[in-house]
């Protein structure tokens, strides 16, 4: 139902002299790239100021980006779609952890160490939390300006500034002037003071109803002030079911409806009001649900480890581009220090195959050789299906990495899954095919076995 | 009755409603004694006409349905689950029966593992007796889901629904690679609902709905499966699968216009669901969690059967399903 726009209409406002001085070779790629996000305007050179505002008219995604954090900063929206599989979704969800005021100064601080420290690594990538946000519970502004103060000196991630209170919020916002925090959050009786004070900061705000309709009302106010925003229809204490509504209403009026006055990052809180030990996953469920329609940034308060893995998880595997296979570099790797004796594996270049397989191999301390083929991004089981894993393909894989100079045996270690291949891989080249196990969390124990320890 | 929430919510704001041609067919399963059957309720699931609340309309669809997977032979029960249930994992009619008995289900969901070639290679007839015995021990709706042996599953199936005639079973799966054809002549002579299940391909799914539909079956005779992949091993591919065969149905392509079941036992596949590892915390929490949040994720894409195998995560999913859909909306059908 979004209708798309076609990267002739952007071509037709480009310079057309496919220069590749902005390092795309032709001006109809790089329009495409435009459409996609994944260049910018500003890579063309020769562009006049009416040619490059009449092309941002048209190539804005229906949801703008926002940027927040000074020395860390963190860029959230510009969507262009409802759902991943009609383009990629772009700016992966920030996840900000609240710091409440009204808390004792060491529990503070000590909870700061935890957020700096809270690590997640998964598929390759290292993962932390993205944000802080300060609530403002005491209601004082000399106290809010202290923890702020103490969260700056703690931690370098982009802030949050949460409170209804402008005094309360400017005493905040003088210990980080310069860090673009988000101010959360205005309502319309106090949307002219938040307007002034993100003109006077660069920061950008928030703005707070249930009412739709008077959210796109005070939207209107601020763009006209050129004032970047997000959205907050939803609060702690809003039901679930009516949150999802919202969010889901906000994000089809932005992209399905053109209106640009909802066209702006949501910010949402998946914190349970009252949380009961026994239901604290209910935060983490909530806060994937919000994740999933729409939220940009998620405010939450648990660190455990079971209770974020799955939400940070979830996020890595919607934010990830549907338009190209997740692969890792073809090739040779090394684990441990391996000799001229040690064993040499098979596996696929499908990045969730290739880290599974990685991840056992270091926890599993052996010292061996890898040697990862091009399936264009298939896992085992599909490569030796769909035949992107063939004897052949092994066979150049040998040659290209020259293996056969760094060892003395000729034994080749293939997964379980591709045991029907063992036959024409020793056929195709000399060495003699092993077939390991199909779950590469056994791989360990199977070397172990087979006598094959480092 | 369907209220028109958004305008309640919001008068002024006057969005304008996106009305699709197309309707996602109910499934029923599961025959009452009025419908010469002996469950306690029927189950109904589909209807949408949208994805969750995506429609200005609300609900948008039957309340998902959830069913307990039960094993008939005690292999390959995530360690979580098994000290969990404890030892009513060994018997598959005393894991239904406490199932039924404890926790908020709609239907069992009964896997003859031991029907592989490669594992017992138990024969039709044995399986067909343990449907009955289940049959008459539990009073909920049943699923039968065969071991996955293409060759072996037809003539299984074939048989169980013999035996179940008159109780409508839901028979799972029907794929590209068995003989559909003997599954779906089966489903039409003993009037049972098939699912159809393919790998991660929208166009195998509607190949194999059209096939089925040929058969003899009806729309509202079949659930797809399009394959689940488990938070972290791929969620995002069936995510986009459901989300793609969901806008084509409601666009108006009838050959997917039928309800889809997430398996979510596969989850305890990913390394995250089992693993002791201490980093990764609390394997009580961090196990059935993760199982909860692909329920979720694909409930949000699309899915309105849910067959999944810890309890835990069947609690929190109903809690979550339960803030969600006014009570008006159960999927149960009373007797």
């Amino acid at each position: 139902m979004s209708r798309r726009l076609s990267p002739l209409a952007v071509y037709n406002l480009l310079p057309k002299k496919n220069c590749n001085d902005c390092g795309v070779p032709t001006c109809l790629a790089f329009a495409v790239k435009l459409i996609e996000g994944t260049v910018e305007l500003n890579a063309c050179p020769h562009l006049t100021d009416q040619q490059r505002h009449e092309i941002e008219q048209l190539v804005l995604p229906p949801v703008r980006k926002v940027v927040f954090g000074g020395r860390k900063a963190v860029t959230v929206g510009g969507e262009r779609v409802l759902h991943r599989h009609e383009l990629r979704l772009h700016n992966p969800t920030a996840i900000a952890l609240d710091v409440d005021d009204s808390e004792q100064d060491e529990v503070i601080e000590a909870r700061l160490q935890s957020i700096n420290k809270f690590r997640i690594e998964r598929a390759g990538q290292t993962l932390g939390i993205d944000a802080v946000a300060v609530l403002s519970t005491s209601k004082s502004p000399d106290r809010f300006r202290k923890v702020v103060k103490t969260v700056t000196e703690t931690s370098n991630l982009p802030l949050v500034l949460c409170s209804v209170d402008t005094e309360v919020l400017e005493a905040g916002l003088e210990e980080a002037k310069d860090d673009r925090p988000i101010l959360y959050s205005a309502t319309a009786e106090t949307l002219e003071r938040f307007i002034e004070m993100s003109k006077e900061f660069k920061c950008p705000i928030s703005l707070s109803s249930g009412d739709l309709a008077e959210l796109r009302a005070m939207a209107r106010k601020a763009m006209n002030e050129d004032v970047s925003i997000l959205l907050a229809p939803i609060t702690p204490a809003t039901n679930l079911h009516e949150a999802l509504l919202k969010l889901v209403a906000i994000r089809r009026a932005a992209i399905e409806h053109k209106y640009h006055e909802l066209g702006h990052p949501i910010i949402a809180f998946a914190v349970s009001e009252v949380c009961s030990e026994e239901e604290r996953w209910r935060d983490s469920v909530v806060a994937s649900m919000l994740m999933m329609r729409y939220a940009d940034i998620l405010v939450t308060h648990s660190l455990e480890m079971p209770l974020l893995l799955p939400v940070f998880t979830l996020r890595q595997a919607i934010y990830s581009d549907p338009r190209y296979p997740a692969s890792v570099k073809t090739g040779l790797y090394t684990y441990g220090t391996p000799n001229s004796e040690s064993p040499v594996l098979l596996t696929t270049n499908f990045t969730l195959t290739y880290y599974l397989v990685s991840g056992d191999l270091s926890a599993a301390k052996i010292d061996c050789f890898l040697l990862v083929a091009d399936t264009q991004g298939m896992s085992v089981l599909n490569a030796v299906v769909g035949r992107q894993l063939t004897s052949e393909a092994v066979k150049d894989l040998i040659h290209q990495t020259q293996i056969e100079e760094k060892i003395t045996h000729r034994k080749l270690i293939i997964p379980g899954l591709a045991a029907r291949l063992r036959g024409d891989i020793e056929d195709a080249t000399d060495w003699q095919v092993i077939v390991g196990p199909e779950e590469s969390s056994e791989i360990g124990s199977f070397l172990k076995k087979t006598g094959w320890t480092a | 009755m369907v209220e028109d929430l958004y305008r309640l919510l919001w008068p002024k704001l006057e969005l304008p409603s996106i009305r699709y041609p197309g309707r996602i067919s109910t499934v029923r399963w599961g025959a009452t004694s009025q419908e010469g059957g002996t469950r306690k309720h029927s189950v109904e699931i589909g209807g949408d006409i949208d994805f969750p609340f995506f429609a200005l309309e609300s609900p948008t669809a039957h309340r998902p349905a959830i069913a307990i997977e039960v094993f008939d032979k005690p292999v390959g029960i995530p360690t979580p689950v098994r000290e969990c249930l404890g030892s009513v994992t060994e018997d598959p009619i005393e894991w239904a029966k406490k199932c039924a008995r404890e926790y908020p289900i709609d239907a069992i969901a009964l896997r003859l593992v031991s029907s592989d070639p490669g594992l017992e290679d138990r024969s039709s007839e044995e399986c067909a007796h343990l449907v009955k015995l289940l049959l008459e021990e539990v009073d909920l709706p049943l699923i039968v889901l065969g071991s996955g042996n293409d060759q072996k599953d037809p003539a299984v199936l074939e048989r169980v629904a013999n035996v179940a005639e008159g109780e409508r079973v839901l028979l799972s799966a029907a794929t590209l690679k068995n003989d559909y054809k003997r599954i779906a002549d089966a489903a039409v002579r003993y009037g049972h609902p098939v699912l159809s299940r393919t790998e991660c391909d929208p166009p195998s799914q509607r190949m194999l709905n059209d096939h089925l539909l040929e058969s003899g079956l009806h729309s509202n005779q079949i659930v797809m499966d399009p394959t689940t992949a488990a938070l972290g091993y791929g969620i995002e591919y069936s995510i986009s699968i459901m989300e793609q065969l969901r806008l084509d149905a409601l666009k108006g392509d009838k050959s997917v216009q039928m309800p889809i079941a997430a398996i979510t036992s596969y989850t305890w596949n990913a390394r995250e669901a089992w693993s002791e590892e201490e980093k990764l915390g609390p394997i009580e929490i961090r196990g059935p969690l993760w199982e909860t949040h692909t329920a979720i994720s694909l409930f949000l894409a699309g899915a309105g059967l849910f067959i999944m195998l810890h309890p835990d995560s069947v609690k929190q999913f109903t809690q979550i399903l339960s803030e969600i859909f006014p009570k008006n909306t159960q999927s149960r059908q009373k007797a």
